[in-house]
């Protein structure tokens, strides 16, 4: 790893460990090493070092690949399998190399939030990224009532926004209760929601 | 206004202006018009104007008022619906901030989030506030599943968490300024929402 991406990482992980963005230059010279010219070597004072956190663990974080999203089969294994492949990438999150311990990434989204909305491009890329989600449903929705395998008498917006309630919930019972079984969560809502808006 | 509420709103004020949790006491003691000596007299340190701030506005935000959704008349489906209505009401509301009249209180919401995180509480709290929230559902789908107003094929644990997760995605949505107006949405959606459960024969 490079010394840039080094300090980010470890500065990171200074966040996680203290459980906030509150971090001097003097912490982040002891546990990276470095001495205090050596990191402004690499960037011109912290708050740069805090826009590369926030560009690699909030924006890159979110921008999905929507064309990767692997879609075959029926209408239902469409809509789960791209939801579930959505929730993963957020779940998953961006791996941090240099912690060994397995971390929740929620923690690393909560704590950098307040930094985040304050923050115009993350700000842009959640919504952008809300936005993406509902048209992705939508197409999957409008198509699945092409096929006849969803039904006509709601609105495809109806339609699409309920699957998205429903997933936004999955996501948001796992960031506060980390210790729950998301897929497991998530399969008996996804049937559940699934009976609702099929083909009757 | 008392000195001390002064201070926690002169904080607060600051927070949101400045976009950032981490104010000093200095900033405190400037726009506040009280002088440091003053604000030690309320306040040991900076962490416990910050632990109030988060306790009053954050972990107060995620309480309801349970008493008052039991109070709710009617079948199965008007009573799901006026309580999420009452939920959603409640939430998008906010805590009242005497100084300051009108705010999006995701703003705060946004400041707040990690202090409130940490915060040695907040766990427990959800988790209480979970088990309500379960508790509550689980009474009016029980009875609903015995009048034959509610699908008797899925267990009543699963249709309570359905309607959780239901309640948290719209909160969620909101909290991530994907929608504006929850009580809106949720309207919109309900009666899709209804058929999820509804008693099938």
């Amino acid at each position: 790893m490079n010394t840039k991406d080094l300090i980010v990482e470890k500065t990171l992980k200074l966040i996680l460990e203290k459980g906030t963005i509150d971090i001097s230059i003097s912490e982040i010279r002891n546990c990276t090493g470095l001495t205090t010219g050596g990191i402004y070597y690499h960037f011109s004072d912290k708050n740069e070092i805090f826009e590369a956190i926030m560009q690699k663990y909030m924006v890159d974080y979110m921008k999905i690949d929507f064309d990767k999203i692997p879609l075959e089969g029926s209408t239902k294994e469409r809509i789960h399998n791209g939801l579930l492949y959505i929730l993963h990438h957020f779940t998953d999150g961006v791996e941090i190399e240099s912690i060994n311990e397995n971390i929740n990434y929620g923690t690393v989204l909560i704590l950098l939030t307040a930094t985040g909305y304050s923050d115009d491009e993350v700000y842009k890329t959640v919504s952008q990224i809300g936005i993406d989600i509902g048209i992705f449903l939508t197409n999957l929705v409008e198509d699945g009532k092409r096929k006849n395998e969803i039904r006509k008498d709601f609105s495809t917006k109806n339609i699409a926004e309920t699957l998205y309630i429903m997933y936004m919930g999955v996501q948001c019972f796992w960031l506060d209760f980390p210790n729950e079984d998301i897929d497991l969560i998530f399969e008996r809502n996804f049937e559940m929601t699934w009976q609702a808006i099929e083909c009757q | 206004m008392n000195t001390r509420q002064l201070i926690l709103e002169t904080t607060l004020k600051l927070m949101i202006e400045k976009q950032n949790s981490l104010i000093s006491v200095r900033e405190i003691s400037e726009a506040s018009g009280i002088a440091t000596g003053g604000i030690y007299h309320h306040f040991s340190n900076k962490e416990e104007i910050y632990n109030e701030i988060t306790e009053r506005y954050y972990l107060n935000f995620y309480k309801f008022n349970i008493d008052e959704l039991r109070q709710i008349k009617g079948n199965t489906k008007e009573k799901i619906h006026d309580a999420m209505v009452e939920i959603f009401k409640q939430q998008q509301t906010g805590i009242e901030i005497e100084s300051i009249d009108e705010i999006d209180y995701r703003i705060i919401l946004a400041i707040l989030t990690a202090k409130g995180f940490v915060h040695e509480n907040f766990q427990r709290l959800l988790q209480s506030l979970l088990n309500e929230l379960k508790e509550f559902f689980t009474e009016i789908v029980e009875e609903g599943q015995k009048n034959r107003q509610i699908r008797q094929d899925f267990p009543t644990e699963d249709i309570v968490e359905s309607l959780i997760i239901m309640y948290m995605g719209i909160a969620y949505k909101w909290e991530a300024y994907i929608i504006d107006d929850m009580v809106s949405v949720f309207e919109d959606n309900f009666d899709l929402q209804w058929e999820k459960i509804r008693f099938r024969e």
